[in-house]
């Protein structure tokens, strides 16, 4: 067990190299980096000291080393906008992120997973129908139109809530709930086909002649063992929600790293580019990890090697 | 990745293919999906013959008509700030979509396949370096690694299509291998191979075709994803520009009238709703039909 945890993260590590020189070179050999990291505006002198002074006349390879060793140490040069160092920019950013995408998960369990076990219980009835029809169309629309439409209604035609930015709690709800709505329509998709599965293992009819009630027999026996595949689909949730944050925090001008990460994409900052993907990749690699070890710990059949 | 445990399915025998006719009939007996079939043929036909269906100076401003609403003068989704019709810009912008959500699955399968067969079949340092290939783009998402790419690549069209290719691939390639492992240890392979096939004829005629199905079946599903995600980019400001009409550019230019007229956010993201979830009901009834083992996945 140790040793596995011990080589995952190594792997993971490794990942984190791999995906740095895969920026690295993206960057390099996509044209003259200098027009990369220096604003628009920028007269042709700055640039040839801009040039000389990032050490873009060295070769590729003592580039490559020197932007790997920086990068080792946490520092991936400074903001051209914002003058300071780039992780820092981005850092900053990270707990606007974290609360973003936490408030989303837990709206998502909360409603995803109850109305997965109403579908699966009431298997055929219109709740079923509706809860199916639900999470069918979570999936298909876009949260960037969800938001927008979203905005629309709770905040321009009805004023009640605020349309973007961070603040109170009620700056929170529409962000989250428009973060929310694809993963609680996995959720509830996941919740109920496991349900209908497990519903069906023979232990439960055993429970069932018994004379179990229907809610001891779905919390005791049911949820235990449809929430092996819950917990592991949790840990790859929390990565796709950190992925659908790009987009959300953009559309509510929430200040979180996808926000700050796409502004530095449309301001050509791509210190702070670099910061934030090494960062969202760390973040995702450890949802992946942790992903991986609660299934070995939830269900001991498998083995972890 | 999570431990995926992997089924025997060795013993899985496959029935002759039926024909054509027994095929549909399951797609009729299932309403939801004969209407998402019959809309996402009409969208495609929509998206081929869009110049016919529109008038030439649809994106011409005209400004006598701005912002007016729906079914006023002839305009049934309304106009946009340049007095430009919203339901003739949303019939050419199907094109934008089509040619994203078809064009990167097929670029995609055609450089997935072959890479993710090789892998599966032959092994070695080919295959170690694909899967290294598939952790870096896993431990990305997605939407992240598009918009990084696309945005040193530069805009437009093309790129955005180039883009979704780059970053959608290696699923492909990591299912086709996964797939071929599987084939490849049954017995017509040790068959072919002492009659004394080559090994092109084997990967080609034999496992190839063994391969397809899942393939097929999520390529679809992932149709809508590539859709969704170009709105998305192009919403974002990447992307496709002005003054080609892509659906999700439409959203954000409208965003400047939010308070005003309604029409020109909601139409645009309805049309991708209902583009994906017409995907998506076919998807699942390609799943069900062709492969109702990958259920699941």
């Amino acid at each position: 067990m140790k040793r596995y945890v011990i080589g995952r993260i190594l792997s993971g590590i490794l990942v984190i190299f791999l995906a740095l020189t895969a920026v690295f070179f993206m960057l390099r050999l996509s044209g003259d980096p200098v027009l990369l990291f220096a604003p628009m505006d920028t007269s042709r002198q700055d640039m040839d000291a801009i040039r000389e002074r990032m050490g873009f006349n060295d070769p590729v390879l003592v580039q490559y080393g020197r932007f790997m060793q920086d990068a080792v140490r946490g520092d991936f040069g400074d903001s051209s906008r914002e003058r300071r160092p780039a992780m820092e920019v981005v850092v900053e950013r990270l707990p606007a992120t974290v609360l973003l995408g936490a408030t989303a998960l837990t709206l998502a369990i909360a409603i995803g997973v109850p109305l997965g076990i109403l579908s699966a219980v009431k298997h055929g009835s219109i709740w079923d129908k509706l809860a199916r029809l639900l999470s069918v169309l979570g999936q298909a629309i876009p949260s960037f139109w969800l938001g927008v439409i979203l905005i629309m209604f709770f905040s321009v035609r009805l004023g009640w809530l605020p349309t973007s930015g961070r603040g109170g709690w009620e700056h929170l709800i529409m962000p989250a709930v428009t973060l929310s709505a694809f993963s609680m329509a996995r959720y509830a998709r996941l919740t109920r086909s496991t349900f209908i599965d497990v519903l069906g293992q023979d232990y439960i009819r055993t429970a069932r002649a018994k004379g179990l009630t229907q809610s001891i027999i779905l919390q005791r026996h049911a949820f235990k063992n449809a929430s092996v595949s819950l917990i592991t689909m949790t840990a790859l949730e929390i990565g796709n929600l950190i992925a659908g944050a790009v987009v959300v925090e953009q559309v509510f001008a929430w200040p979180g790293m996808g926000r700050v990460m796409v502004q530095s994409l449309l301001n050509r900052d791509f210190a702070v580019v670099t910061a934030a993907v090494v960062l969202f990749a760390a973040m995702y690699t450890i949802c992946n990890i942790v992903a991986d070890l609660a299934y070995g710990w939830v269900n001991p059949t498998v083995r972890l090697n | 990745m999570a431990a995926s445990a992997t089924v025997d399915r060795n013993d899985i025998t496959r029935v002759a293919r039926p024909s054509l006719g027994r095929r549909l009939r399951p797609l009729l007996k299932d309403k939801w999906a004969t209407v998402a079939v019959i809309f996402l043929i009409a969208v495609v036909l929509m998206a081929i013959f869009a110049d016919m269906l529109v008038p030439d100076n649809i994106n011409s401003p005209n400004f006598g008509a701005r912002l007016l609403p729906p079914m006023t003068d002839g305009h049934i989704a309304g106009t946009d700030q340049l007095g430009r019709d919203v339901f003739g810009r949303l019939i050419l912008g199907s094109r934008v979509s089509m040619v994203v959500g078809f064009g990167t699955v097929f670029f995609a399968l055609l450089i997935g396949i072959p890479i993710g067969m090789m892998a599966g079949y032959f092994g070695g340092w080919f295959d170690a370096i694909l899967m290294r290939l598939v952790d870096v783009q896993l431990s990305f998402p997605f939407i992240l690694l598009a918009l990084t790419i696309n945005a040193i690549m530069g805009l437009g069209l093309k790129n955005i299509l180039i883009t979704l290719v780059i970053v959608g691939w290696i699923e492909y390639a990591r299912i086709a291998r996964g797939e071929t492992l599987i084939v490849r240890e049954r017995e017509f392979i040790q068959a072919a191979h002492l009659i004394g096939s080559r090994e092109w004829v084997i990967l080609l005629r034999h496992i190839l075709p063994n391969i397809t199905t899942p393939l097929i079946v999520i390529g679809t599903l992932q149709v809508a994803r590539f859709i969704i995600a170009e709105a998305s980019i192009s919403f974002l400001g990447f992307g496709v520009q002005p003054p080609t009409p892509a659906w999700g550019s439409m959203v954000s230019d409208g965003l400047k009238f939010i308070l005003s007229a309604w029409w020109l956010i909601t139409f645009p993201g309805l049309a991708l709703a209902l583009v994906a979830l017409a995907v998506n009901i076919t998807g699942d009834w390609l799943r069900d039909t062709l492969d109702p083992r990958i259920r699941n996945r």
